[in-house]
């Protein structure tokens, strides 16, 4: 069963229209595929002069990393802690927009290593069988 | 070759709301897009491909007037550093990756 929108505001403090992914379609202890259609949305907040930038992908995969760490938090029984976006590495774009791309985005974030608080995961946002965006994106806990 | 320009992200940016309530940082990723937006008024030629490295030192809060600085890369035709300082002091830095050229 997919999780939808709903829960993953429980998952993680992304509000509003901030909160980027529409639904995770699976994950387990070591991966998460998340899915989303925020990307052509005239109201997207992190729009500029009307264009979604394909920068922005790198936030899609960070909110995927962040639920994965949320729902791992939950099956272990605890609280995953607020985090934020440290760095991000080795990040291509295969596109300039994300905006005019018809199809859902597929978002896949890997992790690599690391435990809650301080992971580096392996990103990868897609659309049909298009790589649009990848990288390594260390998440870390907010002080 | 380098190139400045003060920016500020605005406390009614769209992105703030949700991130996160009571607690307003500016995304890293409207940073990038305020550093992509620099590159392309000092280099119109050039797109930005990639991102190298970048690390988000220090947390940005809404109206807090920042400078960002480009920086032809040293030894790496396609690459320009970057940085982002409030008051000197180091917000976000990283090496992005640029093509340039006729598009």
């Amino acid at each position: 069963m997919p999780i939808a929108k709903a829960e993953i505001r429980t998952l993680i403090p992304h509000a509003g229209l901030m909160c980027l992914l529409d639904s995770v379609l699976k994950w387990d202890d070591e991966s998460i595929v998340c899915t989303s259609e925020t990307h052509r949305d005239p109201a997207n907040p992190l729009r500029r002069d009307g264009r979604l930038s394909a920068l922005h992908a790198f936030e899609y995969g960070a909110q995927a990393a962040a639920v994965h760490g949320g729902l791992r938090a939950r099956s272990a029984g605890v609280a995953a802690p607020p985090c934020y976006l440290a760095a991000l590495r080795g990040a291509h774009l295969q596109v300039m927009r994300l905006d005019d791309i018809a199809s859902p985005l597929e978002v896949r974030a890997h992790h690599l290593f690391g435990e809650a608080g301080n992971a580096i995961y392996e990103c990868h946002v897609s659309a049909g069988d298009a790589l649009l965006a990848e990288g390594r994106i260390t998440i870390m806990l907010r002080t | 070759m380098s190139f400045e320009i003060s920016r500020a992200i605005r406390a009614d940016h769209p992105s703030l709301a949700g991130h996160f309530p009571g607690a307003p940082i500016v995304p890293g990723v409207v940073i990038l897009d305020e550093v992509a937006a620099a590159l392309a008024k000092w280099r119109k030629d050039c797109e930005l491909t990639g991102i190298r490295a970048v690390k988000f030192v220090l947390p940005l809060k809404p109206e807090q007037p920042f400078t960002i600085c480009l920086t032809a890369a040293k030894g790496a035709k396609r690459e320009v550093d970057f940085c982002c300082r409030i008051d000197g002091r180091m917000v976000v830095e990283g090496r992005l990756e640029v093509r340039c050229g006729k598009i």
